[in-house]
């Protein structure tokens, strides 16, 4: 029985695997959280994937890419599992006790996604003003977002964060585009997440009718970074680094083109190779 | 129509099938040995429930099984995937996949369920039958594994088929430990174009075929075990 199981162990994943040299690079991320990380048929393509094939790359490693649920990302990298999170993780003190954060490399904000026929926030211009309607609703309102992240924080208000949240009731989903379709049946009025996740989930499902429109008007303002384990300060100053060089050199607003303005081919990694 | 052109972009044209087949097989992976584990781990948890408690070991033994059946029972197996490979895995220091992990606990889960399925059964078999096998000079082990536990395990081989066909729909909540299995895998198609329909009803497609597959099998095997009653 053990050497059955020896044995799954051995010959178990092989997926989201480049070639490059003996040792590996053990990306943690969570699709689809388009631009930044996205499977389509059997490729991972994304900001965040292209910053970290160019780096396995430079650094002649073998890249390896493990997909799973947002909440476990950091638990992943503590353990020492995967070497770095990039997941469009956004900055935070909290977070930063518990791993360690490289630059910033983005910058986010929080957004709202309504359906295309609600006209509720047409006249807004400032934060303020969607806020003050946000503001008046009661739990009899329902905002979706995506579990643990920035998004729930916002709604459902965090001392740590600095928000007040808001009276509405706020329910969770394994992703932000599975929100979006449930608000599209109705399950929820409204939801908040990550702007550039939302303008793709809204090019996603407005492809044939247009079905929600984004409210472009930006309700928090939060930076992306990268996240390795505690006690890996090796691989934090060579990222750093890395990150300072691509992004004097060009290369990552290449990347950054390609996603954001449709410039360039995008260069994906298999998911099964 | 456009979903159904997406979908065979996904599956076909942009070798998504590659990771669903991954996923199909993972889910059968832990699926086949959990259920194997289970049977093991139930059978001998199922034993000492039922042996006869003058001395102190079986005393000893029997409280452990009913500790392990509790946390086991009393827990969500996402809580104890999540404490044995986040928690418990660090502190061994033992370097296990997150596939090996996962079928590690569903067989330590599935053999709590399993040893009541299997006390179910010893119990109904007649005790005389124990009873004849030691007037007979065989030992208490003996009698029970040779005598009393084949034809418990007849008795319950479709309640164990219930078992093997829940595990394989659990399977999906391996995405928590970075691996995939078919949920997962078809959920992935979904990851450009938000289109969730048609995955969706593939994937309960190909979880209805794997689950019929398992009921032809087990009938099969509980044909074959009920030759013998109809001798005369």
């Amino acid at each position: 029985m053990l050497a059955m199981v020896m044995a799954v162990g051995i010959t178990s994943i092989s997926a989201g695997c480049t070639d490059g040299g003996d040792k590996e690079f053990v990306v943690a991320t969570n699709t689809p959280f388009s631009p930044f990380e996205y499977v389509d048929g059997n490729m991972y393509y994304g900001v965040d994937i292209e910053i970290a094939k160019m780096y396995a790359e430079a650094n002649n490693l073998k890249l390896v890419i493990k997909d799973m649920d947002f909440d476990a990302i950091i638990e992943n990298v503590n353990n020492g599992y995967s070497d770095i999170a990039m997941a469009g993780l956004t900055y935070s003190e909290k977070r930063a006790q518990s791993v360690n954060f490289t630059n910033t490399y983005f910058d986010a904000s929080q957004v709202l996604v309504v359906p295309a026929s609600d006209t509720t926030f047409d006249s807004c211009t400032t934060a303020e003003e969607v806020e003050a309607i946000l503001g008046a609703l009661t739990s009899s309102t329902k905002i979706g977002v995506q579990n643990g992240t920035t998004g729930q924080l916002y709604v459902e208000g965090n001392e740590d964060w600095e928000f007040d949240g808001f009276a509405v009731e706020c329910k969770g989903y394994d992703s932000a585009a599975l929100a979006a379709r449930d608000m599209l049946n109705g399950g929820v009025s409204y939801v908040v997440v990550d702007k550039a996740p939302a303008k793709a989930i809204a090019d996603g499902l407005n492809k044939t009718t247009t079905q929600v429109k984004v409210i472009d008007i930006e309700l928090t303002s939060e930076q992306y970074a990268f996240a390795v384990g505690k006690d890996n300060s090796a691989l934090l100053t060579s990222f750093n680094a890395f990150l300072a060089e691509i992004k004097s050199n060009g290369k990552f607003q290449e990347i950054i083109d390609k996603y954001f303005s449709n410039i360039g081919t995008k260069d994906g990694v298999a998911v099964v190779a | 129509m456009l979903a159904w052109d997406v979908f065979y972009e996904q599956l076909v044209t942009k070798e998504g099938y590659k990771n669903v087949l991954v996923g199909l097989r993972n889910t059968v992976i832990i699926a086949v040995l959990g259920l194997i584990i289970g049977i093991l781990i139930g059978t001998a948890i199922a034993i000492v429930r039922v042996m006869p408690k003058y001395k102190r070991l079986p005393r000893v033994l029997d409280k452990i099984c009913t500790v392990y059946v509790a946390f086991f029972r009393g827990t969500p197996i996402v809580v104890q995937l999540l404490i044995g490979y986040y928690v418990l895995l660090p502190l061994t220091g033992i370097n296990l996949s997150a596939l090996s992990v996962c079928v590690i606990i569903f067989g330590m889960n599935s053999g709590a369920y399993v040893s009541e399925i299997m006390r179910s059964g010893i119990l109904s078999v007649d005790p005389g039958q124990l009873d004849a096998g030691r007037a007979l000079g065989l030992s208490y082990p003996t009698a029970m594994l040779k005598i009393v536990v084949p034809q418990a395990v007849k008795n319950i081989i479709p309640t164990i088929g219930n078992e093997f066909i829940s595990l394989i729909k659990e399977t999906s909540i391996v995405s928590f430990v970075s691996t995939v299995d078919l949920y997962v895998a078809f959920k992935k198609l979904a990851s450009v174009d938000y289109l969730y329909t048609i995955p969706y009803l593939a994937m309960a497609l190909v979880y209805i075929i794997l689950v019929l597959i398992i009921t032809l099998f087990i009938r099969l095997i509980e044909r074959r075990l009920r030759v013998s009653d109809k001798r005369s």
